[in-house]
């Protein structure tokens, strides 16, 4: 069992409880043990562009020194902390390919720790759980403990922006990837492609102009039914939000709109391998996905037959 | 005898609107059709390996091809029936693409036409005769009229090969504009550093004859043979004894604008064009010299130390023969006073992009600091117009004059190295960019020189103060805008220059309608005229960057090598020829003639000297004005007789 | 309104020059061929596209750049930073015009006075996201 220091993040906490537990289910199958690190902080969330803000970089680095501290406790560890938020992901790169060009940077933000924290060295990678499944555990290991091919489900992957911008960030090719769609495949759903796979989500303008959020989600959730989706996969808990929420809020106010049910990759994974629904936490979606799962026979009682 | 006829279908080209197979089978009752058939591309070697082989079977003496243009594969098949024994004359070609299938929708009515086409060349061809060029000497020296870089790549590519190379140029000295540019895009290296010295070895080297200060004023005879005058203008300095010590310049009275200089500086009567001058030498400007007259003043003279200042100095006439002849004779800028809403000539601090060339250069008026010309200040603002006369079919140039926008960047990037604190700003419609490392050049100038480029063009130029307000648009932000700035540079556009024009005409080489010279085809053929012998280099047939110029000029020096290197050249033999018992000496063919190729000449007739019209063969074009015009029927065009072209009439009207 | 004098002062110059120092981007690279405003998906609810605010920068017209809307409704999806031809952050560029207003008037949004039920409802990554990006 390889263990990873691993950092959820604030969602993973709150709103997002199924995919962290599903997450940690799954890599146990996998032989990969995600090892939460001790009293993490917030990461910040998005990543300043600036060039000239410190402050703003301060959280990040502070996770990275935390990590590296935790990893040096754990057995078996690559130098790698992991995430499964994309944004997280993203921040956590660039501030971690920001310090590593510039010393000077670093040695400030160094500077603003607290006595007891470690001097970070800028000698950790940051792994999104995406990459550890393609590059270490790989599709073909996955595929091998799937004993419930998801059938019937056709989903269109959403990368949504932080996956894969920008270029220290990206997990995969920014114009053409394919780590989800492999993904999905392994696990014996059917592909559905959507050209609109990383049209922003309209991200933090939900909390003050929701407008913008809501016509974002109609034409991305549009383009994946119109090519037959029957349900998204994502890996970002804003994204997920986002359009969980306002395809609910869409269905209220138009009879005619048919919402689709959105998974995190690890919850269809958890689905494929088996693993107890509950740990979905499905009840905490807008559009609860069971009725879907049930019709498709892929939980309920046909399943433990 | 006995006639082959091969229908091409030339893919679906020919056959997509023509019913090949019936235009075959029309043939092939026609007399002397010993066979007739119709091929894919008869011009692939399976095609003609088809055509040889009933030559060798069939025992055919003459061939007809219905197919292209026959300025496309006429030579093709003639060589065919060379190589195979039979008269090359004795082909015809039937156009059925370019006059037929290409230009015809309706399937029924085009392949009637074919066979009334194909019909009458038959005909023709039954009373065609085989005829043999004649040959003709070629004289192994070049010629090459114009000294910008084009001309003088060409005489020393030339001159390196091994043919003695006379290089004509109307000014003092070699050059041309490249001797007035500061920095050369996008290298930025200096412009008289990299071209003076192949001025130096036009000078030195012992193949060419350099003769500067002349113009070419006659041209006769056709290629392999021209004939040409050329007048050589006094300099009234030996050039031999000049030792060029500069002492008879400020004693001359008489001050004149510098041409070098954009006219922006003053020169005396006595000059030198400018220090790397080829020939070097001082000259004493006819024009402007009080009179070339001892008597009125000989300041210099009387200065000059080694004697070399020659009142009596006489033009001289050179008359040479040349086997092949470049026109290298350049552009000029147009005359942006003619675009009177940028008020050149009238705002004092409007100039034009050679102006400005001479502004930033070291050796121009101003030492090298940028200064306007009102009052001399080192200007804060510079405005670039591109597009200055181009692209403007309504008033001035249809044409993109292709190098100004390279060169305002240029100059906007140059200035900003001069100015620091200088702001550059270039109103443009497009940039273009196409050269090697152009694109880069010009994102460099913006990126690291902080050039400014605004989208859309200048309306008007209006003189404010000592500064000149700037009415233009941006289009990217649909505004309006307008600015002040303290210096103007219009992006003139590029014509053909005044030596270009004058030998355009006396050469009778056809014109493009911007007056450039034309090229026999704009992609194949882009450095030969339509006249044998005579080719072209750089910018007198159209706007071109040096490198492009030199590519060109390299070009035409290989071109006219594949005639200068021939001993004797084959003429067309489908040309006039007088019958000179009917000919009664009227003499209106002689006018006809667009290439004077026919004289009267004196003949003994029954002991009586009459007059009777003979053709130069080697001058003859086998137009065919001449016999059209006589009135006799005393002139047939071989390969053309009259008798050919009434069967071919005929078989078109018996449709 | 559709009229602009243009002028190179200090002025100009100073704006173009504190949104390159903020931005770390060099505004005179963009060469306006306006790739940035059509991959960005939220164009339409802008009323200046994302490349006229840079040229704009180029040209110092600080009033105009800061009174569009452009900049706040770009959502940081960095697909313009990622498909510039010129290799140009333009994200970066919006954040620099965001923070150059956030410096001088540091709250967009008034957290204060936010719904409580927005506030309760919301995901901590939304809240955290806007807040970063719209108060100084
Ligand atoms: C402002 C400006 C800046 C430029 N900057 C650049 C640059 O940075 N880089 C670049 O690649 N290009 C540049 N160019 C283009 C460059 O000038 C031309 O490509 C080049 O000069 C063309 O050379 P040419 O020999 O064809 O013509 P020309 O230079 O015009 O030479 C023609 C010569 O023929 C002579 N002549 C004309 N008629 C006769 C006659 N009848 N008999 C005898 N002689 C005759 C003329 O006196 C002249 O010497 C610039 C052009 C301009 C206007
Ligand atoms: S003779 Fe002519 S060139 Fe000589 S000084 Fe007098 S005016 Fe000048
Ligand atoms: S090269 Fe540029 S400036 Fe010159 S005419 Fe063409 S587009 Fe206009
Ligand atoms: S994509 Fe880049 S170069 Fe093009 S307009 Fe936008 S910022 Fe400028
Ligand atoms: S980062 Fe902003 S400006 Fe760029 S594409 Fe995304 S929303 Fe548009």
């Amino acid at each position: 069992m390889v263990q990873y220091s691993y950092f959820p993040g604030c969602n993973l906490k709150t709103n997002a409880k199924g995919f962290e537990e599903t997450a940690i289910a799954v890599s146990k199958k996998l032989n990969v043990e995600l090892v939460e690190i001790p009293n993490w902080n917030c990461c910040g969330t998005v990543h300043t562009m600036t060039s000239d803000n410190i402050m703003k970089r301060i959280a990040p680095v502070r996770v990275l020194s935390r990590s590296k501290k935790h990893i040096e406790t754990l057995e078996e560890s690559p130098n790698q902390v992991v995430t499964l938020c994309s944004m997280c992901n993203s921040t956590l790169k660039i501030v971690s390919k920001e310090v590593s060009d510039n010393q000077d940077t670093l040695d400030k933000i160094n500077y603003q720790l607290e006595d007891d924290e470690l001097t970070y060295e800028n000698d950790i990678e940051v792994k999104h759980f995406l990459e550890i499944l393609r590059d270490s555990v790989g599709y073909e290991g996955i595929s091998k403990k799937v004993v419930k091919p998801l059938k019937g489900l056709k989903v269109s992957p959403y990368y949504g922006c932080m996956l894969l911008h920008p270029e220290e960030a990206k997990i995969d090719d920014e114009e053409m990837p394919d780590v989800l769609e492999s993904l999905v495949e392994s696990l014996g759903a059917e592909l559905v492609m959507s050209p609109l796979f990383k049209y922003c989500c309209g991200s933090y303008h939900i909390v003050d102009q929701e407008n913008i959020v809501s016509s974002q989600v109609e034409k991305i959730v549009e383009a994946a039914t119109r090519r037959g989706a029957n349900a998204l996969v994502v890996a970002c808990p804003l994204c997920s939000y986002n359009i969980d929420q306002q395809q609910k809020a869409m269905a209220k106010e138009s009879a005619g709109f048919k919402p689709i049910p959105i998974f995190y990759f690890t919850q269809l994974m958890a689905l494929a391998m088996g693993e107890p629904v509950k740990i979905n936490h499905f009840k905490e979606h807008f559009i609860n996905p069971e009725p879907l799962l049930k019709e498709l026979g892929l939980i309920g009682r046909k399943k433990t037959k | 005898m006995k006639i082959g006829v091969y229908i091409c279908e030339c893919g679906s080209n020919i056959a997509g609107t023509v019913d090949t197979e019936k235009v075959a089978q029309s043939a092939e009752p026609l007399p002397k059709v010993a066979v007739s058939r119709v091929y894919r591309y008869a011009c692939s070697e399976p095609g003609q390996n088809l055509i040889t082989q009933d030559i060798e079977e069939l025992g055919l003496d003459r061939v007809i091809v219905a197919a292209c243009s026959p300025s496309m594969h006429e030579p093709t098949f003639r060589a065919l029936l060379r190589e195979k024994g039979l008269n090359p004359y004795l082909l015809e070609m039937v156009n059925i693409r370019e006059q037929c299938s290409w230009v015809h929708s309706d399937k029924d009515q085009a392949t009637d036409k074919a066979i009334s086409l194909l019909t009458s060349a038959i005909l023709r061809n039954t009373l065609m005769k085989p005829l043999t060029p004649k040959k003709v000497g070629v004289i192994n020296k070049a010629l090459v009229i114009g000294g910008g870089i084009a001309g003088i790549q060409s005489a020393l590519d030339l001159a390196e090969v091994g043919y003695q190379t006379y290089l004509v140029e109307k000014t003092p000295s070699i050059g041309g504009k490249m001797a007035q540019l500061d920095k050369t895009f996008p290298t930025l290296d200096c412009s008289a550093c990299i071209l003076s010295p192949k001025m130096v070895d036009v000078g030195r080297h012992p193949n060419i004859t350099l003769l500067a200060n002349s113009e070419v004023i006659e041209v006769d005879g056709y290629v392999g043979n021209f004939n040409v005058k050329i007048r050589k203008k006094a300099t009234y300095v030996d050039p031999v004894k000049c030792t060029l010590c500069d002492e008879c310049v400020p004693v001359c009275p008489v001050i004149v604008h510098d041409e070098y200089n954009a006219d922006l500086s003053p020169r005396r009567a006595i000059y030198i064009p400018f220090p790397q001058a080829v020939p070097a030498t001082y000259i004493i400007d006819e024009e402007a010299c009080l009179g070339i007259d001892p008597l009125i003043c000989a300041k210099c003279r009387d200065v000059c130390g080694p004697d070399a200042i020659d009142f009596d100095m006489k033009p001289e006439i050179i008359e040479e023969e040349f086997g092949a002849i470049i026109v290298a004779t350049g552009y000029e800028p147009y005359p942006i006073e003619n675009i009177g809403e940028y008020g050149y000539g009238t705002i004092h601090n409007v100039i034009s992009g050679l102006e400005f060339e001479r502004i930033i250069s070291a050796s121009g008026p101003t030492d090298g600091v940028v200064r306007r010309p009102s009052d001399g200040k080192v200007p804060k603002t510079v405005v670039f117009i591109h597009c200055a006369g181009s692209r403007d079919p309504a008033k001035h140039l249809p044409y993109c004059s292709k190098v100004c926008c390279m060169y305002s960047t240029k100059h906007a990037l140059q200035y900003r190295h001069l100015v620091h604190d200088g702001t550059a700003v270039n109103f443009y419609i497009d940039i273009r960019t196409a050269g090697k490392d152009f694109e880069e050049f010009y994102q460099r100038a913006a990126e690291e020189d902080g050039v400014i480029y605004i989208k859309g063009k200048v309306s008007e130029l209006i003189e404010d103060g000592d500064q000149v307000l700037v009415r233009g648009v941006n289009t990217l932000t649909s505004e309006t805008v307008e600015m002040h700035a303290d210096l103007v540079v219009l992006a003139t556009g590029l014509i053909p220059s005044e030596g270009t024009r004058q030998i355009a005409k006396m050469l009778k080489l056809p014109v493009d309608s911007t007056g450039f010279i034309r090229e026999a085809h704009p992609k194949l053929k882009p450095v030969d005229t339509v006249i044998s012998g005579v080719f072209l280099a750089g910018t007198a047939s159209g706007p071109k960057d040096i490198p492009e110029t030199v590519s060109h000029a390299s070009g035409a020096a290989s071109r006219a090598s594949t005639i200068l290197a021939q001993k004797e050249l084959e003429i067309e033999a489908t040309i006039a020829n007088v019958n000179e018992i009917l000919c009664r000496g009227c003499g209106m063919c002689v006018d006809s003639c667009p290439y004077s190729a026919i004289e009267l000449v004196a003949k003994n007739s029954f002991g009586h000297t009459i007059k009777v019209a003979s053709v130069n063969e080697a001058l003859c074009k086998g137009c065919g004005t001449c016999s059209a015009t006589c009135l006799n029927g005393a002139i047939n065009h071989l390969g053309y007789t009259d008798s050919q072209i009434l069967a071919q009439i005929q078989a078109l009207g018996g449709k | 309104m559709s009229y602009e004098y243009i002028k190179f002062g200090k002025e100009e110059r100073e704006f173009r020059q504190k949104i390159e120092e903020i931005s770390g981007e060099n505004i005179f690279s963009c060469y306006q061929c306006g790739k940035c405003s059509a991959g960005c998906m939220f164009s339409d609810k802008m009323d200046r596209t994302v490349n006229q605010q840079i040229l704009r920068i180029q040209l110092g017209q600080k009033e105009k750049v800061l009174s569009a809307n452009t900049h706040w409704v770009c959502a940081s999806c960095l697909t313009c930073s990622v498909r510039c031809p010129r290799d140009i952050d333009v994200a970066a560029i919006m954040e620099a015009i965001r923070e150059y207003t956030l410096r001088e008037e540091p709250e967009k949004i008034k957290i204060s006075e936010l719904p409580k039920k927005v506030l309760e409802k919301l995901p901590n990554i939304a809240l955290v996201a806007n807040f970063r990006k719209k108060t100084g």
